[in-house]
């Protein structure tokens, strides 16, 4: 798989983080500020899934220990101590499209 | 087509079943969209009413979408209720009153009685089927031990 | 590396020996009762709001360690406490819990006493005149009782120092804002909590446990400036949270709990809008503020693994039904049996008991330091209150909380 249709941008309202399956990969996408993110579902710390996260202007929260991603840049932000893996995301016509070409894992321990 | 008396007990009784099993969204669709929710009781310490939980569908729709997120007590309820009586108020609205005992079973299965209460509830008839118009949980019991975040 | 037991049962390895206690000061029952004799009945208990014995007879009962009290406003306006049992043969006087009465009847001989303690009536009196006593020598034992902003205290210790000196400082957060409105008491519950009455306190001082609700996590943690608060420590074991280093309010940001609204209106007077603080006194009343709400807290101590909490919610008199709908709201969002946080610290309480009592857990550790640059103050996420405690409890115990009862040389 390479570039794949996830959703619309409908179905993820501003400030939300909806989950998706696509084949066997499980992904989110979230919608900051009308920018699209995808991202694997769970967190790179404890795997406290993503979805229950919160988006506060660019910005990804981990509910559980509120670790803290850029989604623009990347950047790590407050309590993070790993990077978010993220994967291509580009909108086109209304879709949300992404590159599943290989799914992102973490080696969680 | 006028709504039975029974289609009015089925209501209430299904707001126990589906709360027992905390399926939270089907147990909002048994209410209007404007509902009031309540859990209230006396208090002769203060001497006078309170009011122990208030919202309204917003309310009540985000914090049983938090409720998984939450610490909260390990176990599960089981309400056992009857109603009592049912009035109409003309051809759009009923008052129900439902005894409701709610029984508290541990993670280890030891069960224990955990409140008693009365559903005061205003019942919207005026649909093809009944909807809660509005709930008042009114407590008899005021010790709920560690509590919960859970309506009752 | 996990540990052995005899590494388990080893003090924890820090720096500052002050810096854990050893679990028995919570579950031993000697230290329980010397508790009692050494701390409880010789520092400034809070019992209740004015509110609730606004008028002339107005009374409400209550117990300290196991002694039945009832706290009554007298016909000259006074508050006084006294021990609720009759001079006679020791009856519980007052039965109910709150109430009004022109007089005290025990209902065993029907002895009457009036509300300043006076014994005035006692039927056929006459039987007592050979061998006395007279009713002037069967007055009720009256207990010390002062209020502050409100707030009514007793103290078995008739040498204590004053209320107003035992608070000292520490009334600076709440004084004024008390002083602002006629307050009333809007929400009341109690529970019994399988748990000790300190750790009880000690959660509501611990702030470090805001990481475990939920909404403390959303709304305060991830606000700008929630760590830039110090810890201000107090004389006789109190201690307040409540403005950033610089002075300016700490806002907790309701709204990122979903379908919460920020807290701006209805919002006492002398508060900022979301504004928290918190106040400990010393040995076990917490003061919150969120705003447009306010939570008196404390516990009843009743054996060394019961106690029984009771939380108050004050409104201001005399609002609308409205606003003191939104109030009680707001209120009972926090705090209450119903409520996201007060629910919660139950459950912490009960579960570190259950581990404590079992022995499975030695020692308690309070070794976290969080300064700010001064290098003096100690931010909100520091133990720095909890030592401040411990330090009170030894120090009035004669006891040092991390080895009270001699644990090692018992062992050696």
């Amino acid at each position: 798989m390479s570039w794949q249709q996830v959703c619309t941008t409908d179905d993820v309202d501003e400030d939300a983080i909806e989950e998706f399956d696509v084949g066997d990969i499980t992904l989110l996408v979230a919608n900051a500020g009308g920018e699209y993110y995808a991202f694997p579902p769970n967190c790179p710390h404890q795997e406290t899934p993503l979805s229950m996260g919160m988006i506060e202007g660019e910005t990804l929260i981990c509910i559980k220990h509120l670790w803290q991603w850029n989604l623009r840049t990347g950047e790590l932000g407050d309590n993070a101590e790993s990077p978010l893996l993220k994967y291509e995301v580009k909108v086109e016509e209304g879709a949300v499209m992404v590159n599943l070409e290989k799914e992102l894992k973490y080696n969680y321990q | 087509m006028t709504i039975s008396d029974d289609q009015i007990k089925n209501l209430i009784y299904k707001s126990c079943r589906l709360l027992d099993a905390e399926e939270f969204d089907d147990y909002l669709d048994l209410y209007t969209e404007d509902f009031e929710y309540k859990v209230t009781n006396y208090s002769p310490e203060i001497k006078s009413d309170q009011e122990w939980m208030d919202a309204n569908r917003a309310e009540l729709k985000g914090l049983l979408a938090n409720v998984p997120l939450h610490f909260r007590l390990l176990g599960s309820f089981m309400r056992h209720a009857t109603v009592y009586d049912i009035e109409r108020n003309g051809a759009d609205t009923a008052n129900a009153l439902t005894y409701v005992t709610i029984y508290y079973t541990t993670p280890e299965g030891a069960t224990s009685v955990w409140a008693v209460g009365r559903y005061h509830d205003k019942i919207d008839v005026s649909g093809d089927t009944p909807l809660i118009a509005d709930r008042n949980m009114k407590l008899e019991t005021r010790e709920v031990g560690i509590g919960t975040h859970l309506p009752m | 590396m996990s540990r052995n037991a005899e590494e388990h049962l080893s003090p924890p390895k820090v720096a500052d020996g002050e810096s854990y206690i050893h679990a028995s000061v919570y579950t031993d029952p000697d230290l329980f009762a010397e508790e009692e004799e050494k701390v409880l009945r010789r520092t400034w208990k809070f019992v209740c709001h004015i509110s609730e014995v606004e008028k002339a007879g107005d009374y409400r009962t209550h117990q300290w360690t196991g002694v039945p009290l009832v706290t009554i406003r007298g016909n000259d306006d006074k508050v006084r406490t006294f021990v609720n049992t009759c001079s006679h043969r020791g009856a519980k006087i007052v039965r109910d819990v709150a109430g009004n009465m022109k007089h005290m009847t025990c209902f065993f001989h029907m002895w009457e006493y009036d509300l300043e303690g006076n014994c005035t009536y006692q039927p056929r009196e006459e039987g007592y005149e050979e061998l006395g006593p007279t009713k002037d020598d069967l007055s009720l034992r009256e207990i010390r009782t002062d209020i502050f902003a409100g707030l009514i205290f007793i103290n078995f210790d008739g040498n204590a120092e004053s209320l107003r000196d035992y608070i000292g400082e520490a009334g600076e957060p709440f004084e004024k804002i008390f002083n602002n409105h006629e307050l009333e008491v809007f929400h009341y519950n109690q529970t019994h909590v399988k748990g000790n009455w300190k750790a009880w306190y000690l959660t509501n001082c611990d702030l470090y446990h805001e990481w475990s609700h939920l909404v403390n996590r959303t709304t305060s943690v991830l606000t700008k400036g929630y760590h830039d608060r110090p810890w201000r420590i107090q004389p006789n074991g109190h201690g307040y949270n409540a403005h950033h280093l610089d002075g300016s309010p700490f806002q907790v940001n309701y709204k990122k709990y979903k379908s919460w609204e920020n807290r701006d209106h209805l919002v006492f007077k002398g508060l900022a809008p979301g504004e928290f603080r918190v106040t400990d006194i010393f040995p076990n009343l917490s003061v919150f503020f969120r705003a447009t709400c306010i939570r008196l807290n404390h516990s009843t101590p009743i054996a060394p693994g019961h106690c029984i909490m009771e939380e108050r919610g004050l409104a201001i008199k005399g609002e609308s039904r409205e606003d003191r709908r939104m109030r009680t709201k707001q209120f009972v969002q926090i705090w209450g049996p119903f409520s996201r946080n007060a629910s919660e610290d139950c459950a912490y309480v009960e579960a570190t008991h259950a581990c404590q009592e079992a022995g499975a857990n030695p020692y308690d550790l309070m070794s976290r330091v969080e300064k700010f640059e001064d290098g003096v103050h100690e931010r909100i996420h520091s133990d720095t209150y909890l030592r401040h405690f411990w330090g009170e409890w030894s120090r009035l115990m004669g006891r040092p909380a991390n080895n009270p009862k001699n644990f090692m040389e018992a062992a050696e």
